[in-house]
């Protein structure tokens, strides 16, 4: 069978314009994603609600923790805290469970 | 004799594409590079200012241990945050000795480096980057807290003038809201605070 | 002439002007602008409303403070107001850092969570905008059964 050349320049320069759109996008995606990645870390963790959990634990009322509870439930987390500075916080990332917030 | 199979046009074309294509292969990373860095800058514009503001420092007394002439060879790291009964760090109160031994640092070269050093802004030799930066306490209304007439902090590297700037993204400042352990000049008393403004800037 | 095989030369010219073309789009384009940028515009709102609710729940703080404010908090059909202190302070304190803000208060009534918004500080935000919480413990008549009240602030550029 006779072989056909025909057509393969054209086939070699799509494939290699082909290579360079891939490349691009994989240092551009990168770019993304790690932009997304670390600034993940500041978003994802409740420094602030857990610090703020801290400072009401320093006087337990059990009135005040239900509400407590039950408001940050209904923000999506999991709340409690008990006598000397202890704080449990669940939130859809992160758990965090300190027999001493302070430290 | 057979007619020869690449001719001169395909020569030609083939030539101009490959010129192009390794131009701008070799062209192109360099966009990037200087994309990229707008990520590292903002995090650690961030970083710092959580250590500053959050932070009461390593050891708690570094500000009274540390002057102009160990501040190259002792080990401890600045944090203005103030840090009482020996337990508890209060947060987003800066303690007004601890800011004026930072300004007292960063005005001296050597020690600035130390400084940015120990801030964790000179990773040259990890393989990293170096960063400058310069960090500055003003009032809400732009501008700079002065006790007894002398400007408390705006310190740091030099700022770069506008025309340096190509676009944004190579310097980037965050701000945090503060209040003061002392009374100065000219903040806003807010609840019964001393309230300021921390501005740190960071670039390459 | 002999016009055959003209084509190879106009597909080399024909990609390496496309390459160039996109490359110089790229250049001027501000599309390469990372997209952190804007998650860090909401790390710096973030970060700023944790600071601004923190730096007014001073204990001792008078009428400007989440505590005070709170406790001298008026209402009347269904609207809040809160010490004429307290929303000039807040409302200083946003215009220095040129955002704009609302204030909702939340608590439990018995088996009910309510909320309230302060008149003086409730315009719609914006989609971007971002959301901070504390809780203060006070009370006040116009929250009926609150022992703690979660102040939320909404701000947005």
């Amino acid at each position: 069978m006779e072989m056909n050349e025909k057509g393969q320049m054209i086939l070699i320069f799509a494939a290699a314009v082909v290579v360079i759109i891939l490349s691009l996008s994989y240092i551009y995606t990168q770019n993304i994603i790690a932009g997304i990645e670390s600034s993940r870390a500041m978003l994802a963790f409740p420094k602030e609600e857990i610090r703020n959990l801290c400072e009401l634990s320093v006087n337990v009322n059990d009135q005040i923790l239900e509400q407590v509870r039950i408001l940050c439930a209904k923000n999506g987390w999991v709340c409690n805290y008990g006598p000397a500075y202890r704080v449990e916080f669940k939130n859809a990332e992160v758990e965090y469970d300190a027999r001493d917030c302070r430290r | 004799m057979e007619d020869g199979k690449l001719s001169l046009d395909l020569l030609m074309g083939l030539s101009i594409f490959l010129f192009t294509f390794i131009f701008v292969a070799n062209f192109l990373p360099g966009v990037f590079a200087d994309v990229r860095n707008e990520i590292s800058l903002a995090n650690q514009a961030y970083r710092i200012s959580a250590l500053l503001v959050e932070d009461p420092g390593y050891n708690s007394t570094w500000f009274m241990d540390i002057n102009p002439d160990n501040c190259r060879g002792e080990e401890y790291r600045p944090g203005l945050a103030s840090y009482v009964n020996d337990t508890t760090t209060v947060f987003n109160e800066l303690e007004i000795g601890k800011i004026e031994k930072l300004a007292e640092l960063l005005s001296i070269p050597d020690c600035r480096e130390r400084v940015k050093f120990l801030l964790g802004l000179n990773l040259s030799e990890m393989g990293g980057q170096t960063f400058k930066f310069n960090v500055s306490l003003r009032n809400l209304s732009g501008e700079l807290i002065t006790k007894d007439g002398n400007v408390l902090l705006n310190h740091g590297d030099i700022l770069p003038n506008h025309g340096d700037i190509i676009y944004p993204g190579q310097i980037v400042k965050f701000e945090r809201i503060v209040y003061l352990s002392q009374m100065v000049d000219n903040c806003h008393i807010i609840a019964e605070r001393c309230v300021a403004k921390l501005e740190v800037v960071v670039w390459i | 002439m002999d016009l055959k095989a003209q084509t190879f030369t106009l597909e080399g010219v024909a990609a390496s002007l496309l390459i160039l073309i996109a490359t110089y789009t790229i250049f001027q384009s501000t599309v390469v602008m990372s997209p952190s940028w804007s998650e860090f515009n909401n790390i710096q709102l973030k970060q700023l409303g944790y600071d601004i609710l923190r730096v007014l729940d001073n204990p001792e703080g008078g009428n400007s403070s989440l505590r005070g404010f709170i406790d001298n908090l008026t209402c009347s059909d269904g609207r809040y107001f809160a010490p004429a202190e307290f929303s000039s302070n807040l409302s200083a304190i946003l215009d220095s850092l040129h955002t704009s803000g609302r204030v909702e208060l939340i608590w439990v009534n018995e088996s009910r969570i309510e909320t309230a918004v302060l008149s003086n500080f409730s315009k719609i935000p914006t989609p971007n905008a971002v959301r901070v919480s504390r809780f203060v413990v006070s009370s006040n008549d116009c929250l009926p059964n609150a022992m703690v009240v979660e102040v939320r602030l909404t701000l947005w550029r």
